[in-house]
């Protein structure tokens, strides 16, 4: 893991999610994040795909509900967040 | 987007314009789906063409159709919603002895035809393409009455309300790769049209029209043609009026 990515990861999230960067936890999900609703999520996925250059699955973009999860997604594509 | 060997699904396909948009694209190489309240001998035949009847405003029988789409072709690419019924009649008519004013039966049943019908088949063609990662286009049909036709209360309303759907679509699936655009035909040369509107009220708007005639069906189905090949255009009407303003 370099710093470098997960600090330009936790921007992206808190830059989308409107969010602090200091609560971008792992821990962090949509039930519990009122600005992380199903537009935002989308805004999610596409500025993701676009900064790590792949496409991710339906099967991906559903399971992407904690941040911790959205990692673990991003390491199965070599991303190291 | 390369309309080669993609799944089109046109919304109206058997009608007088739709099934003229319905052999071009053919003739382009997709493969067409048609879905129609009523199929007749305007449906053109052919392996790469499936054709349903269908009502797109009754959501179960719209995903039974899509389900049968899919199956049948693939993933659907590009989304025609071109069903519709055009329909006069002024708000009021005091001449009336007993009817004086638009009957709630007509306005329901145009927003019905013309907006609702889009919604339905529009959000779950959506949906298909978001799950299926497909980048895909939503293609609705407008009309040139969008901005306010005298005589056409329901049909400039759900028309209106067509314009402004769009809009919501292009910024909530654009960042998916889906764009959504609309169509806005001035008064189109078919026998919808001639079967809503008086001949003599047809000429008046031919005068009216700087270049002096009705749209050709023709010229619509090449404007279908370029909002789906054209990988950037979204969120946005493509009006083909003849330079008419109402």
């Amino acid at each position: 893991m370099t710093l470098t990515d997960l600090q330009r990861f936790t921007d992206l999230v808190a830059e989308i999610l409107r969010i602090p960067k200091a609560e971008v936890a792992d821990s962090l999900d949509m039930e519990g994040t009122s600005t992380w609703d199903s537009l935002s999520h989308m805004q999610l996925i596409a500025a993701l795909e676009e900064e790590y250059r792949f496409e991710l699955t339906a099967d991906e973009i559903i399971t992407m509900r904690t941040v911790g999860q959205i990692k673990e997604i991003l390491r199965s594509h070599a991303v190291r967040v | 987007m390369d309309i080669r060997g993609r799944t089109v699904v046109v919304a109206g396909g058997a009608g007088s314009l739709g099934s003229v948009i319905a052999t071009s694209l053919l003739a382009r190489g997709a493969r067409i789906a048609i879905l129609d309240t009523r199929l007749d001998a305007e449906s053109p035949p052919g392996p790469d063409v499936l054709a349903l009847q269908v009502d797109v405003a009754n959501e179960d029988a719209v995903v039974a159709a899509l389900e049968s789409i899919v199956g049948t072709f693939g993933k659907i690419s590009a989304l025609v919603n071109c069903a519709g019924l055009i329909h006069s009649e002024p708000l009021i008519n005091i001449t009336e002895r007993n009817q004086r004013t638009h009957r709630v039966s007509t306005w329901d049943a145009i927003i019905r035809s013309n907006l609702t019908s889009a919604f339905v088949l529009g959000a779950r063609v959506a949906e298909h393409m978001a799950s299926n990662r497909v980048k895909g286009v939503l293609i609705n049909f407008s009309s040139i009455s969008s901005g306010g036709n005298p005589g056409q209360t329901a049909y400039s309303a759900a028309k209106a309300g067509i314009e402004a759907m769009t809009k919501v679509w292009s910024r909530e699936l654009g960042p998916l790769g889906i764009r959504a655009l609309a169509i806005a035909p001035g008064f189109v040369a078919t026998p919808s049209t001639s079967t809503a509107m008086s001949e003599a009220a047809l000429s008046e708007l031919a005068r009216r029209t700087p270049l002096l005639r009705l749209a050709k069906p023709s010229e619509i189905a090449s404007a279908v043609a370029f909002a789906i090949e054209n990988d950037f255009i979204t969120g946005t009407t493509i009006a083909i009026n003849g330079g008419l303003v109402l």
